[in-house]
């Protein structure tokens, strides 16, 4: 790795262009991209027909508000109708497809898109590269990367790693706890310098470390950094991580294979720089639907600016975020956006939005409670039910103030209380909605 | 079976085979997955002694699942087999436009060479090369379900599948009651499966099961022979095949016995004579289904 690969700050010019630049960009991209979508993608036309929407001549930030929004259902709706994956999102521009991939599933129904080359080397592999780039992998580097095939920001990783010239390692398998073993045996033989990984697999590593009484620093001596995906870091896990491993630094890494967007952080560890170039980020009020200011929580909604792939226009991700606001000192001018969990497992308020990921900070702030596993049942009339999971024996002394920090915190009741909850980590943390 | 001279010059500049033990009946540079595990300990090199280091690598990839042994691979060799799976692919009567669906893990050598989107440093996949278009599901058995939706609506010309998923897919199948059009390509990495089995399947799902002979740890595959049951059609440009007595000490005494493999699409990790857990034998001249060349006959399988 040559001094200047290593100390040179950004991946390319466009990450710090003036930010009147980028909003010019944007709206031509829009124009381009709205036009096209009325009139070559089926899919978008009979979904704006339907709402009596038709694109102004020219598009600002006030026009494309009225664009309708797209939500998940309306993608599997029209899957399941289609019987097909090509749904009418695809705009490919004569590019022909390289690459099927699937969503998540988060409605219990994966949908799917279509991707070319012309985009993964393109402004999809530029927008990863500058996230690997942030998060310090460098060319030559090597790292450790198990990028599921089926979700598209792992072939845009894929093809990011190319573009940077990092050697990857790929052990057997995939980011599961049966892997562990592989993935710590990969780590000691091959030291890599960064992971890119999940955080529930940090929390595996760190368990196998355990159960094989290994010091993880010295199994991971060779790892500098971690990419950390998947969840929203508290910031005593995030220590938490940075101790136990001995790292120079740990990067929070997001985005959504719904939308086939990501984004990571910077050395401010603000949130994540969105390429605004690429991908256009909204916060909806997921009552109203109306565009939210920065610093107000509400769901991400993308549009992607660039054709040559499945395309999603004023999509509704439906995970609760904010765009972080303020310049970053890192001087990059893409807008930062911060991740907190998914809509459906969190409370909605009239004025805000608690998440999973509120619930974890602050129980991480007190040792009885930091790590453990835990489970939420929210109820109109009594609040917050959190159930902790784990040695109950040892837990809980510090109940009254926990509670106390959270009703101050949260303004709302708040009963901390032992329970059988085994899971841990985002995906897994959920607020119960009990009526 | 002569070796390539140059393959018989690589072995000079790289460790296995200046360490392997003596073994009467087994030619020169015959090495077991325990002989390459034993040289990554004993030498302290998780190449196993196989990584010519006049390559420097673009990619480290676990050889097999379960040995902890690593391929360190160029983007040349990364090309030279997808070149090789694509004509394997192309053996399968895989052809331009189609989708070719997955359910195994991304780092399979089956699906890793498949796209240039699923490895770094790969310019072509063997899609790519065939203008086909690939979707990978996971390897979980868990995932069985989603593999199911794949079939359902992404309706792909083939799946290829890792045979210990097979049951987790019939299951899934059943439960659902979804039929798939797909061919049907089991794979086994060094534990064929037989051809009763084969025609079970084929029987429960309705369509053409068929098997795809794979040692991941020569980075060997080899498209079945689309007659003769249990026999493969190695790409001769790729791999040398011999047959070893299957006890070292003592000569080959019949026909049949362990298959040897030497990689020659491969530079930077040497590949010669590594010996597979499977047995068979091997025949020269025109095949039933009209290939020539030499043709292997599995002859046990677990």
């Amino acid at each position: 790795m040559s001094a200047e690969s290593e100390s040179r700050e950004y991946f390319d010019e466009g990450e710090t262009i003036l930010p009147e630049m980028l909003a010019e960009g944007r709206w031509n991209a829009i124009n381009t991209l709205v036009d096209h979508a009325y009139h070559a993608l089926p899919f978008y036309k009979t979904l704006w027909n339907a709402q009596g929407f038709a694109p102004e001549a020219s598009m600002d930030a006030v026009a494309f508000q009225k664009v309708p929004l797209t939500r998940k259902r309306d993608l599997v709706e029209a899957l399941m109708k289609g019987r097909s994956v090509m749904i009418g999102t695809e705009a490919l521009l004569g590019f022909a497809p390289s690459n099927l991939v699937m969503t998540s599933g988060t409605m219990g129904f994966n949908s799917f898109a279509v991707v070319t080359d012309y985009d993964l080397d393109g402004p999809s592999a530029l927008a990863q590269s500058r996230e690997l780039w942030m998060i310090k992998v460098r060319a030559g580097m090597r790292v450790l990367s198990l990028s599921p095939a089926w979700h598209a920001l792992g072939l845009q990783e894929s093809r990011a790693i190319t573009r940077i010239g990092a050697v990857p390692i790929l052990p057997w398998g995939t980011l599961t706890l049966r892997f562990a073993g592989d993935i710590l045996t990969a780590v000691q033989l091959l030291r890599p310098q960064h992971l890119l990984v999940t955080a529930r697999a940090a929390r595996m590593l760190l368990g196998e470390c355990d159960r094989l009484k290994l010091d993880p620093r010295r199994a991971f001596a060779s790892v500098r950094y971690m990419g950390c995906a998947g969840e929203s870091l508290s910031p005593a896990f995030r220590s938490y991580l940075t101790t136990r491993f001995e790292l120079e630094d740990i990067f929070e890494r997001g985005g959504s294979s719904d939308g086939m967007f990501g984004g990571g952080e910077c050395l401010a560890h603000r949130g994540h720089h969105i390429s605004a170039d690429v991908h256009y980020i909204e916060i909806v009020d997921p009552n109203t639907g109306a565009t939210l200011q920065a610093g107000q929580r509400g769901t991400a909604v993308v549009t992607n600016l660039s054709l040559g792939r499945s395309v999603y226009i004023r999509f509704d991700t439906e995970d609760v975020a904010e765009i972080v606001p303020g310049d970053c000192p890192c001087g990059r001018t893409h807008p930062v956006v911060e991740f907190y969990g998914r809509l459906a497992d969190c409370v909605v308020l009239p004025d805000r939005i608690i998440t999973p990921a509120d619930v974890r900070c602050l129980l991480d702030d007190f040792e009885c409670t930091r790590f453990r596993p835990f489970s939420i049942d929210w109820k109109p009339t009594e609040g917050l039910q959190v159930h902790i999971g784990g040695d109950i024996e040892k837990g809980l002394v510090e109940r009254a103030e926990i509670e106390r920090v959270c009703e101050t915190r949260l303004a709302v009741p708040v009963a901390i209380l032992a329970g059988e909850v085994e899971r841990a980590g985002w995906k897994e943390e959920r607020i119960r909605r009990i009526h | 079976m002569d070796l390539p001279d140059c393959l018989i010059a690589t072995a000079c500049r790289v460790a296995l085979y200046q360490s392997l033990p003596k073994r009467l009946a087994w030619p020169h540079c015959s090495h077991t997955a325990e002989d390459l595990e034993a040289a990554a300990v004993a030498r302290a090199d998780p190449f196993g002694g196989r990584h010519d280091i006049g390559y420097p690598p673009d990619v480290l990839i676990q050889a097999a699942r379960g040995l902890s042994i690593y391929w360190a691979l160029t983007a040349r060799d990364l090309s030279a087999l997808s070149t090789v799976l694509a004509a394997s692919w192309t053996s399968l009567g895989i052809t331009a436009g189609q989708r070719v669906a997955f359910y195994d893990y991304a780092t399979s050598p089956m699906v890793v060479f498949s796209s240039r989107a699923y490895v770094p440093h790969l310019a072509a996949g063997a899609a790519d090369i065939l203008r086909c278009l690939p979707i990978c599901n996971d390897g979980l058995p868990d995932l069985a379900d989603r593999c199911v939706h794949i079939l359902e609506y992404v309706r792909p010309s083939v799946l290829f599948i890792d045979a210990e998923l097979m049951n987790p897919l019939l299951r899934a199948l059943d439960s659902r009651r979804v039929r798939t059009i797909a061919q049907v390509v089991v794979t086994a990495d060094e534990h064929p499966v037989g051809s009763k089995q084969i025609r079970e399947w084929g029987t429960l799902l309705g369509v053409k099961v068929r098997q795809a002979l794979r040692a991941d740890a020569a980075l060997f595959v080899a498209p079945p022979c689309a007659i003769e049951s249990m026999t493969f059609h190695p790409i001769e440009d790729a791999y040398r095949i011999e047959v070893l007595s299957s006890d070292p000490e003592k000569v080959l005494t019949d026909e049949v016995g362990r298959i040897a493999i030497s990689n020659l699409a491969i530079k930077s990790s040497v590949v010669i004579r590594y010996v597979t857990d499977f047995e068979g034998m091997i025949r020269e001249g025109p095949c039933k289904c009209g290939r020539a060349g030499r043709r292997l006959i599995v002859t046990d399988v677990g």
